[in-house]
């Protein structure tokens, strides 16, 4: 079979793709210079910055499965799975203002503005949860992810980008291996440990086995929505033709109707278990999003997160309508900042769905640091892995 | 004596699917394939339709759902209100239980009776069973049979036909009594 080459090498300028990464930064550090001492900053921040580190967790569950059960279909859009993990290292710094803002955003910290007027130690459940709830425990938990993370994207990226330049079939079996070790329990931890850590103690008084869960559903639902998206823009830009088909676009397509499904059933789940046990420090957690404009938004999560991609994506027609698979992608992107949002931000505006300024400036610069370093990555090598022997079979893939 | 149509034997499944690509374009429709395991893309070889099972299962789904919500409604908001933990007797959340539940059960039992529908079974016997080889399909081979009720169907040429694509041993059986 033979390729043409201008439909696998991705052809973007590279300065230009480093200075959009530059004013990302640039602009994330001017917004924390104006809103450095603004409670509401931070959790601004961190809805921004997890929404985007989302897809990239997202994609590296994705990528390990691929690996793991030595996956056939996926070959022809693995380097994209790769592209996207490999962001990880562009967004390791930006938890510093995380940390720095740590007393603002953690009630379980003595010194939280909030027990400047109350008494830290008569809080009877928070002391309990002292011992996993700590500064210090936090940043070292933070850092282990961290390290887990960038372990995980840097060894799959350059050993792929290796089988790429040499074809050794050596090199797919320890990435197989890799996948298959205990690194893939290790990442589910660190990413039940993130939703629990980042997520889940802004409120320290609430708790929910499903929270790991949920932070996984939503961050692969975006991802794939994200993966989508992007395979279809480089299909109008030209590339990919020939590579990717209408089977690979149902498949994903297959894919994004299971995890909204999926995603419907442990939030759901979630919320039923609270809602029939009725125990005060569980049900406040709803009852903060059940309040102001805030309930408009929780209707919105349950119609526009699940109703309308399932009753859309249900029918074979629509999974291979691609432009229709695009407008979905969208629309379930912009759900997952709204799900972000709604974990989150009730715990500093308390009263009424708020969209400012930080919310605004944040999540454009983390957009311009997404786009600019996955393009920037893209050019770096060939949008296929040409040696891969299954590539064959991934591009003659059928549905039946 | 009816005849019931007409069974030829292939060797391979390689060959059963392009017999029944070239009986698909000569025209035949009533006709059917057997195998002794399903093979991939047959569906496209025989230009079947898609099947309408799962809108059958959907709509199944949909009134299981709508049943489910409405019983439980009715119930504890109409026929029987009942103060469980000083909740309201509207209490929809509680309801998304049941509701799934007899959705899953709705659609599980449309499925397989629509399959059974679709399928026309049970029926216990079928005029292929009348050819004496044809047990072999369980084990090893593969036969096309065309029926009589096909508007193409004209035995002699049929038989021809089947020679040129490649059929073995073929026979025509004869109707149920």
């Amino acid at each position: 079979m033979n390729l043409n080459p201008n439909t696998y090498t991705y052809i973007s300028k590279s300065s230009y793709n480093l200075i959009l990464i530059i004013i990302g930064y640039v602009g994330l550090v001017l917004t924390w210079f104006f809103g450095i001492s603004d409670k509401v900053f931070y959790f601004s921040y961190l809805t921004s910055y997890f929404y985007w580190l989302s897809i990239i967790l997202g994609g590296m569950f994705f990528i390990m499965v691929h690996y793991a059960f030595s996956s056939t279909w996926s070959v022809s859009i693995r380097r994209l799975m790769e592209n996207t993990i490999m962001l990880i290292p562009l967004f390791t710094l930006p938890f510093l203002p995380v940390l720095y803002g740590m007393e603002k955003l953690f009630k379980w910290l003595p010194n939280h503005y909030y027990w400047k007027t109350h008494d830290f130690e008569a809080d009877h459940l928070i002391q309990h949860k002292l011992a996993y709830l700590n500064e210090d425990s936090f940043i070292f938990r933070a850092l282990l992810y961290f390290v887990l993370w960038n372990i995980i994207s840097i060894y799959i990226y350059y050993n792929s980008i290796k089988h790429d330049r040499t074809g050794e079939i050596k090199i797919l079996e320890n990435l197989r291996y890799f996948c298959m070790s205990p690194m893939g329990v290790f990442f589910f931890i660190s990413l039940t440990g993130a939703g629990l850590d980042w997520h889940m103690s802004l409120d320290p008084h609430w708790y929910s086995t499903m929270f790991g869960v949920y932070t996984f559903a939503g961050a692969f639902l975006a991802f794939l929505a994200f993966l989508t998206f992007t395979i279809i823009r480089m299909q109008d830009q030209g590339y990919l033709k020939g590579i990717v088909s209408t089977e690979h676009f149902h498949d994903l397509g297959k894919y994004l109707f299971a995890f909204t499904v999926f995603y419907c059933y442990i939030a759901g789940a979630q919320f039923y278990f609270i809602w029939y046990s009725n125990i005060p420090e569980e049900t406040i957690w709803y009852l903060h999003r059940w309040i102001g404009s805030w309930k408009i938004i929780s209707v919105l999560l349950i119609v526009g997160k699940f109703f309308i991609p399932f009753f859309i994506l249900i029918f074979r027609g629509s999974k291979r309508n691609i432009r229709l698979l695009q407008v979905m992608t969208i629309w379930i992107l912009f759900m997952h900042y709204i799900d972000i949002n709604f974990i989150i931000m009730p715990t500093v505006h308390k009263t009424n769905f708020h969209f400012g300024l930080y919310d605004l400036f944040t999540m454009i610069s983390f957009a311009l640091i997404f786009v600019g370093g996955f393009k920037f990555i893209t050019t770096r090598s060939n949008l296929v892995p040409l040696n891969d022997t299954e590539l064959v079979h991934s591009i003659n893939h059928r549905n039946h | 004596m009816n005849s019931y149509g007409i069974l030829a034997r292939f060797d391979s499944p390689k060959s059963l699917m392009h017999a029944a690509e070239k009986v698909r374009d000569e025209g035949f429709e009533k006709f059917d394939c057997h195998s002794p395991f399903p093979i991939h893309g047959m569906d496209e070889a025989m230009g079947l339709k898609r099947s309408k099972l799962g809108y059958l299962i959907g709509f199944m789904g949909m009134s299981g759902a709508l049943f489910g919500f409405g019983l439980q409604s009715w119930i504890h908001s109409i026929e029987y209100p009942m103060n469980i933990s000083g909740k309201p007797f509207f209490a929809y959340p509680a309801y998304a239980i049941i509701t799934f539940e007899l959705m899953v059960l709705f659609s599980a039992i449309g499925a397989v009776f629509g399959m059974m529908f679709f399928n026309r079974i049970p029926r216990f016997h079928h005029p292929v069973f009348y050819s004496e080889k044809f047990s072999d399909v369980s084990s090893d081979a593969f036969y096309v049979s065309i029926e009589v009720d096909d508007p193409k169907y004209e035995e002699s040429f049929v038989i021809d036909f089947l020679k040129d694509i490649g059929g073995t041993e073929i026979e025509v059986l004869k109707d149920e009594i």
